[in-house]
């Protein structure tokens, strides 16, 4: 872990991130892109927190989601990065992308509605200022 | 709240760890109606317990501590030793979704050493916590409350 890393520092990184992804969608599907504004906090340890935060993709009516989500896979595969595939609750084609860095993660399938794609993030590790609660928006 | 004008409308879902399944699929038992019915590696049901038809039940848990011991049967009852076996792990009306911990490449199948013990014990805890190991289990779960 980068011990000076801040939440705000961590946030925003997560979110240029998502949209990495968001950008690897064929522009010609896309209708909308919707980046959750703030996130919540996840555990990474007794001490550490990760940013969790979603964008939301949607595109055209009939558009195939699992060939995207298998040419993100790939284009992530070819730049060394590890990437682990199953299925989500729904039988979709689900990409977990994971960055070296401690718990930065990216989740990407199907969203929570017909014709989105939903890239969920969790960011790198990092230490909360003393005092601040990690409970509510970040 | 089935019977409040203001809530009745609204989809119902009950979700319980471990032991605490055991509470929502009692309540169920005594006549309560859930349109999802979620177990974070629940432990099991009433013998009197029937799913209801119009109910979703799902099963979210990680290689853990309890589906060793739902795996287990009593010598003297030959029935399971957690809730004599009528466990969500061992019923088709619960759709099974499976993760692996962030330490299940330690586990060899076998539990026989401490430090496998811990991790199948961490693995119980996890899937009802905040963790980032639990990100996938977590986003799944929405996936299943938005549905």
């Amino acid at each position: 872990m980068d011990a000076e890393l801040t939440w705000q520092e961590a946030k925003a990184h997560t979110q240029v991130m998502e949209g990495e992804i968001a950008a690897l969608i064929p522009k010609d599907a896309v209708l909308s892109i919707d980046q959750l504004q703030t996130g919540t906090l996840l555990s990474c340890n007794e001490t550490q927190h990760s940013w969790a935060g979603a964008t939301t993709v949607t595109v055209a009516e009939g558009t195939e989601i699992e060939p995207i989500v298998k040419a993100i896979e790939a284009h992530y595969r070819a730049n060394g990065t590890e990437v682990s595939v199953d299925r989500d609750v729904d039988e979709n084609y689900q990409i977990q992308i994971d960055p070296p860095a401690p718990g930065e993660s990216y989740l990407v399938s199907d969203g929570l509605s017909p014709n989105e794609i939903r890239i969920a993030s969790g960011s790198a590790c990092f230490m909360l200022p003393e005092g601040i609660y990690p409970g509510g928006d970040f | 709240m089935r019977t409040d004008p203001y809530l009745n409308g609204a989809e119902q879902t009950g979700i319980g760890h471990s032991w605490g399944l055991a509470n929502v699929t009692s309540s169920e038992v005594a006549g309560a109606r859930y349109d999802k019915v979620i177990s974070l590696a629940g432990a099991g049901m009433l013998p009197d317990w029937e799913p209801r038809p119009t109910t979703e039940y799902s099963n979210l848990y990680y290689d853990d501590v309890l589906i060793h011991g739902q795996g287990a049967t009593n010598l003297f009852t030959n029935r399971g030793v957690v809730w004599d076996g009528n466990n969500p792990i061992h019923r088709d009306e619960f759709d099974q979704y499976f993760y692996r911990g962030p330490d299940d490449d330690e586990l060899d199948g076998a539990i026989n050493s401490v430090e496998e013990g811990n991790i199948i014990m961490d693995n119980h805890s996890l899937i009802a916590t905040d963790s980032e190991d639990n990100l996938k289990a977590l986003n799944n779960m929405l996936k299943i409350v938005g549905r």
